[in-house]
């Protein structure tokens, strides 16, 4: 016997030693109405919130790179480059929970934005597609990529809690609950009242 | 995509991937955490329908698992933390199911499979529990497939070499049954 037909054979045992020690061999399949609850909780808006941890206010620099990326990945519990993205240095975001005809947004307030997971000052660079592309200027909390990207919201739903609808050149503030959007004025464009909110969170 | 197309989408995506997906969570963490996360694995899958690649729908629900499974053990450890500096107990282990098999080499093998580092120990699971390709688990680890291979293969070494070393008998005879020189 060869020594590689050793290692194969030595490979294929641990296999089967790995494969007779699986905790869930015996694990019968989700009942079909356990399965139907799961989906419609998913397609529920929530409003729960993921305190961030405090970190210090700082100015982006190049902090592109698979490191900084991994990194965001782990310390701002967010999909950054996971399977299926392009990666590149892209932190890619999700349109808020849908507001609708009965949600009705609290009073924006720097509690109500401590507790993002991500903030940061971002000018539009496009909006094609649907997909808007922020350039990031300056970070609060958070590790975000020099690029932020968001579905655009609808001007045809002008509800509390709806998504916002950015226009491509201007300067917005936007902050996140895990990577959902706030909306209800807590994202918005850049102005005097908002970055004097911003500052009193972060 | 309107509403009733997105909304068909997912149910062929959720029932593509939710048992193997809930078969990862259920391999890794108590039956309780495993449900939370699943239940955030579809909400994520709900929102971002749009990005997941057509045929490999399983390794991208993995991946967002896996990292869904990262913040609830964070966030646990977080409490556990807390909950130590207030009471000053030591607060439970990282919850880490113990299936009672019954066959003390499966034990054996959980044990050296803990003793792993844990990305040998992480690509052995993928590879043997959850049955997917060495690309596929590139895809989940966001790995090159090339580094997969070589660690997927040094991992089953060290862990054979651990349970041959834990239990020589078990090695020893395990090796000679199959030889067929």
């Amino acid at each position: 016997m060869t020594r590689n037909h050793n290692d194969e054979h030595d490979d294929n045992q641990v296999i089967a030693w790995m494969r007779d020690a699986d905790p869930v061999s015996d694990l019968t399949p989700l009942p079909a109405w356990q399965l139907e609850r799961l989906k419609e909780t998913a397609m529920t808006p929530t409003t729960s919130t993921t305190p961030a941890p405090a970190r210090n206010r700082r100015r982006l620099f190049a902090v592109a790179g698979i490191s900084a990326a991994a990194a965001a990945a782990i310390i701002g519990g967010v999909v950054l480059t996971g399977p299926g993205s392009t990666g590149g240095g892209v932190t890619a975001l999700s349109a808020p929970a849908a507001g609708g005809p009965t949600a009705m947004c609290a009073e924006a307030t720097p509690e109500a934005l401590s507790s993002s997971t991500l903030a940061f000052r971002g000018t539009v660079t496009s909006t094609d597609d649907g997909l808007v592309t922020f350039r990031v200027d300056d970070v609060f909390t958070g590790d975000v990529e020099q690029t932020v990207t968001v579905p655009q919201g609808d001007s045809d739903v002008p509800v509390d809690g709806a998504a916002p609808v950015f226009k491509d050149g201007v300067t917005y503030l936007v902050s996140t609950t895990e990577d959902f959007i706030k909306s209800c004025g807590l994202t918005g464009e850049d102005s005097p009242e908002l970055s004097s909110l911003y500052d009193q969170a972060f | 995509m309107s509403e009733r197309s997105h909304r068909a989408r997912f149910d062929e995506l959720a029932g593509a991937v939710i048992e193997p997906v809930r078969r990862y969570l259920y391999r890794r963490v108590d039956q309780a955490t495993a449900d939370d996360v699943l239940s955030e694995v579809l909400v994520v899958l709900w929102r971002r329908w749009a990005e997941v690649p057509a045929g490999d729908e399983i390794p991208y629900a993995i991946g967002v698992a896996r990292l869904q499974l990262q913040n609830a053990l964070r966030s646990m450890r977080r409490q556990d933390r807390l909950i130590a500096r207030i009471i000053t107990v030591d607060p439970p282990p990282e919850a880490v199911p113990e299936h009672d098999t019954g066959d003390p080499r499966a034990g054996l093998v959980r044990q050296a499979l803990s003793q792993l580092g844990e990305l040998d120990a992480e690509i052995l699971r993928l590879h043997v529990w959850e049955q997917l390709a060495v690309s596929e688990i590139a895809e989940v680890l966001t790995m090159t497939p090339n580094a997969v291979s070589i660690r997927l293969h040094r991992a089953k070494k060290k862990l054979g070499d651990k349970i041959r070393k834990m239990a020589p008998g078990v090695g020893h005879a395990a090796v000679k049954e199959g030889d067929p020189s």
